[in-house]
């Protein structure tokens, strides 16, 4: 059984999720459950708002993080995203992108990390508006949409470590 | 506790009743108290009127512990016994120790010992010295007992730490209403301060940690996004490169522990006149007859130090990277901790984020301003709204086969936060289950930091992988994990055991304190052994001179010898006098005295009067 962290936060339960919206709900519930409020109350109160503001608080991790959310969706519908199986296309695609990013680094090529980061983040961007649309048609798609927006924040991450650590 | 169940949060059952709660910031280099009192954040001074507590600590062969100033003043007479830096060791074992201190420090498994003239100390109990003082000098300036405390801790304090932190309130007798990160408590002092909305960082140079943290500030909600840090990075740092240069510039290759720690008091005044001037001289006789000689240059010191100046950049765009913003997005940036006084930093800090750092409150007191504030309110001593959303710093996880680290809780997470894991049994009717816990970002366990094993016992029998264990690892709002286990088939709970790592288990910690009572219950007996023998020893002066001036004349032979029996008795029970037993020795003894006395007393006093009267006439009594 899965909570519906949209009920919880009181939103309704689709991809986009307006961030101002999101934000204001959680803190609007923070402000009842945390347990710096009940702090002097007894240990059965205590125990409870520990138990309400944790969660509470992995309801608005799960909403505020595309893909955590879009993997509740489909929870939600009873598919298990984590055993999803990525399509060969996509490997494929994967192994490209590793290997330019290899490439790069190796040579110290700042130009065409940045290049990279710029095609990776417009594919993103685009697998983003089509993983939403998938979502809210309940389009079978989704499950594989979902896996190459996995793999593009994977690599985007692998880059932003690379800036940090230079 | 009943104290504390008797009203609900937010009414108080009695109007205007104020709870006295404290903030603490307790530090690498000195110590704060600090109080809300009339609505208003106030750092408690101590008689002297000194705000700051040295956080040293001079443990004597008596037993004799020294806290503050005194001690800080013995750093270089006794390095040996004299504990400073004690943070620094919390919650760590001996091979984490980067920098050794002048103090010798006692190998062996989990949380580093101190070898001191009082006996081995664990940094816990150094910690809860400091703590004691500042919970006597809170209750001598708010004249009555404490409901609690909010203690600080560097943001980038790892569950061991935290742990050792709450020990050591515990062992002062502190009750803990909240462990907070230490940049989210100046937070919320600049935050209320200003009535600010946005995006905030907050630089934290302690004395020996480094923290950085991203906050949103929302309609009363501090929200922590990020925090990145070095646990094992602060002023005490840049004290000791400038004493290594000290050392060189004298001549000493290899500076004993004295010379040492007279090198490093040199070096921190230098540092700090130097956040005012551009040079300072340094003339000085060091321990063994040594002459230093020197000048030191801003320049010079900035040359010194630039590499620490640097380390502190890359966990500063980690913390961004993770709260997912750039330092241009960034409305203020608050610098924290008495480091951050220095020029180098400040123009550090305005070169990354493009604009000039905020400084308007005092780096020193503004941590504890903002523990005082927020021990205020969960006292409930007021109906503000704010609301502190503090993170976990470092992920943690768990030791897999094989060795490496499965990530089950990401860092920066929202505290609370809590993940269920299901494990399995790998044998036939296995009944238990061993857990490493480990906290840290590495992928290897071995990289990680080990925080403790916990071990499931009482799982019902049954064949290998048919179990299924459920473990919920909850991390509570003060960032300290506690693991619980459920078997999922049966439902019986099984039994968590916790094996702390660098910590102290349950065990030593109950030890420590029925130790501790047993000190406070001697120190009480001492005292009343002291007045006793003070009384005790009147009393046989005044015996002796009575006998002296009128034992022949007023007592019989056999009565002479019953007194000087009684008082030999009690010269015996004074001499030899310790602990429980000496008290009722010396009562005894005195009682005795007194009843064999009782009758001389009686004749004495009859003869006095009838001395005073002879040879007067009755006219002239009155």
């Amino acid at each position: 059984m899965t909570a519906d962290c949209f009920a919880l936060l009181g939103l309704p339960r689709r991809f986009a999720v307006g961030r101002a919206a999101l934000d204001g709900a959680y803190r609007e519930r923070a402000r009842a459950h945390h347990p710096d409020r009940h702090r002097l109350a007894d240990t059965a109160t205590q125990a409870a708002a520990l138990d309400a503001a944790t969660a509470l608080n992995d309801a608005y991790q799960t909403l505020k993080d595309p893909g955590r959310r879009a993997s509740h969706l489909l929870a939600l519908r009873g598919i298990d995203s984590s055993g999803l199986r990525a399509p060969a296309a996509l490997l494929m695609q994967q192994m490209d992108w590793h290997e330019a990013l290899d490439a790069a680094r190796r040579g110290a090529d700042a130009a065409a990390l940045e290049r990279l980061g710029a095609e990776l983040r417009t594919r993103l961007y685009a697998c983003t508006a089509r993983l939403e649309r998938a979502l809210d048609a309940e389009d079978a798609a989704a499950g594989a949409l979902l896996l190459e927006f996995g793999a593009l924040r994977r690599l985007l991450e692998r880059l932003a470590d690379e800036e940090v650590d230079a | 506790m009943a104290l504390l169940q008797i009203a609900e949060p937010g009414q108080s059952t009695v109007p205007h009743q104020h709870r006295l709660a404290v903030g603490i910031d307790l530090g690498t280099t000195h110590s704060l108290v600090a109080t809300v009192r009339d609505g208003l954040p106030g750092v408690l001074a101590d008689a002297d009127g000194a705000r700051l507590l040295p956080s040293v600590v001079r443990y004597g062969a008596d037993g004799g512990v020294v806290v503050g100033a005194g001690a800080r003043a013995a750093l270089a007479d006794d390095p040996a016994n004299t504990i400073a830096s004690v943070k620094r060791l919390m919650g760590r074992g001996l091979a984490d120790v980067a920098v050794p201190p002048a103090y010798r420090l006692l190998d062996g498994a989990g949380m580093v010992q101190i070898a001191t003239a009082g006996g081995a100390k664990s940094p816990v109990e150094v910690s809860a010295d400091i703590l004691h003082a500042l919970r006597e000098r809170a209750e001598a300036a708010l004249g009555g007992d404490l409901l609690g405390a909010v203690i600080t801790v560097p943001a980038y304090f790892d569950e061991a730490q935290r742990e050792a932190t709450k020990a050591a309130a515990r062992l002062a007798g502190i009750e803990v209403l909240r462990l907070l990160a230490e940049p989210t408590a100046a937070a919320l002092a600049y935050g209320l301060d200003r009535g600010s909305e946005g995006l905030y960082a907050v630089y934290d140079l302690g004395g020996g940690t480094f923290d950085i943290s991203v906050l949103r500030l929302t309609g009363g909600v501090f929200e922590v996004l990020a925090v990145s840090g070095d646990a094992a990075l602060g002023g005490d740092d840049f004290d000791h490169a400038l004493a290594v240069w000290l050392a060189d510039q004298a001549g000493l290759r290899e500076p004993d522990a004295a010379q040492r720690q007279a090198l490093l008091g040199i070096a921190r005044a230098a540092k700090e006149a130097l956040s005012e001037r551009v040079e300072v001289p340094a003339i000085y006789l060091l321990p063994g007859g040594v002459a230093l000689d020197v000048t030191v240059r801003r320049g010079q010191f900035e040359a010194l130090v630039a590499g620490l100046v640097d380390r502190t950049l890359p966990p500063v765009r980690r913390a961004l990277r993770d709260a997912g913003v750039q330092a241009q997005d960034i409305d203020g940036v608050v610098l924290v901790g008495g480091a951050t006084r220095m020029p180098a930093i400040r123009a550090a800090v305005e070169g990354f984020f493009g604009r000039p750092p905020l400084t308007d409150l005092d780096p020193d007191a503004v941590v504890a301003i903002g523990a005082a504030l927020q021990a205020d309110a969960l006292a409930g001593n007021r109906s503000d709204d704010w609301l502190l959303l503090d993170v976990i710093p470092l992920s943690l996880g768990i030791e897999t086969l094989g060795g490496l680290a499965e990530k089950i809780i990401p860092r920066n997470s929202t505290l609370p936060v809590a993940r269920a894991q299901d494990f399995t049994t790998f044998k036939d009717g296995q009944t238990a289950i061993a857990i490493q816990v480990l906290q840290g970002e590495r992928e290897r366990a071995d990289q990680c930091r080990a925080l403790a094993r916990f071990e499931l016992r009482g799982i019902p029998p049954m064949p290998a992988g048919l179990a299924r264990v459920r473990v919920t690892f909850q991390v509570d709002a003060d960032g300290l994990l506690r693991v619980g286990a459920l078997e999922q088939t049966s439902g019986v709970a099984a039994e968590v055991s916790v094996k702390p790592a660098f910590g102290l288990d349950e065990a030593t910690i109950v030890a420590m304190l029925a130790d501790a009572r047993a000190h406070v219950a001697d120190d009480a007996d001492e005292r009343r052994l002291r007045e006793l023998t003070v009384e005790g020893e009147r009393l046989l002066l005044a015996s002796a001179a009575a006998f002296e001036a009128d034992g022949e004349r007023l007592l019989s032979a056999a009565e002479r010898t019953t007194l000087l029996g009684a008082m030999d008795a009690l010269r015996t029970a004074l001499g030899e006098a310790h602990g429980d037993h000496g008290v009722e020795a010396i009562r005894g003894a005195m009682e005795a005295l007194d009843a064999a006395t009782a009758e001389f007393a009686a004749r004495r006093m009859d003869s006095a009067v009838h001395s005073a009267l002879a040879g007067q006439h009755l006219s002239a009594l009155p």
